[in-house]
């Protein structure tokens, strides 16, 4: 898929930024996002391959805009969504 | 998700599941561990190390890790890794298509033009064996 994820050798976005005292999780939500990913896979519910292709299918300028946890967020939803929620709207107060 | 082994108290008979519970304690075992995506499968490789390779041009809706920036180059067969599942056909309904995986190595000339930094004279990128096909050089 030539999606936006695919992004070596494009121009335009700056310098890499990199703080090598960076903390794994910036915020507490994501050390909850890295747990539910690990309960889903390990649950056998995703595999690692869906799971970034999941990411890969999102808007693309949605996926420009937001963090790095926030595209695993967005690959477990739609895939919870696709594999048990018949009715999507159980699931919409999970969005943020 | 068809082919996927079920648990057997798990959520198709609408209960919880016991199967997988992982225990705090359990966590930083797990994660040193990992998760391999080698197939235990005896597959023969269909290419060697050394051996001059050119990444297909493959443009499918699908999901697959060939990087854009290869697709069509030429390189060299620098390592084999062994027998792994494909992302390809995991990523659309867990299809394990088991086969050989490679690094492949490019020079930043053929991938960058004549742009490249002079500095990092070679990348290296990984190939499935169904993404690359016998070249010359």
């Amino acid at each position: 898929m030539n999606g936006v994820h695919d992004m070596g050798g494009m121009h335009g976005f700056g310098k890499i930024q990199y703080l090598p005292e960076e903390p794994p999780f910036r915020e507490e939500w994501e050390g909850r996002m890295f747990a539910l990913l690990a309960t889903v896979t390990g649950l056998g519910l995703m595999n690692i391959d869906e799971w970034r292709h999941g990411q890969e299918r999102m808007n693309p300028a949605e996926y420009l805009s937001v963090s790095y946890y926030e595209h695993w967020l967005h690959s477990v939803v739609d895939l919870l969504e696709r594999a048990f929620c018949r009715s999507p709207t159980s699931m919409r107060g999970w969005r943020r | 998700m068809k082919g996927r082994p079920r648990s057997e108290d798990g959520a198709d008979k609408g209960e919880r599941s016991t199967t997988a519970l992982l225990r705090s304690e359990m966590v930083p075992g797990a994660l040193a561990a990992g998760h391999s995506t080698r197939a235990d499968v005896a597959i023969g490789p269909r290419f060697k190390v050394g051996q001059w390779v050119r990444a297909k041009n493959l443009q499918f809706l699908g999901h697959t890790r060939l990087v854009r920036y290869v697709k069509g180059k030429v390189g060299v067969v620098e390592t084999d890794f062994g027998v792994f599942t494909l992302p390809d056909t995991m990523a659309h309904g867990d299809i394990p298509t088991p086969q050989h995986v490679y690094s492949v190595s490019f020079t930043a000339k053929e991938l960058w033009g004549a742009e490249a930094n002079p500095r990092t004279p070679f990348a290296l990128a990984f190939g499935t064996t169904i993404w690359i096909l016998r070249a010359t050089r």
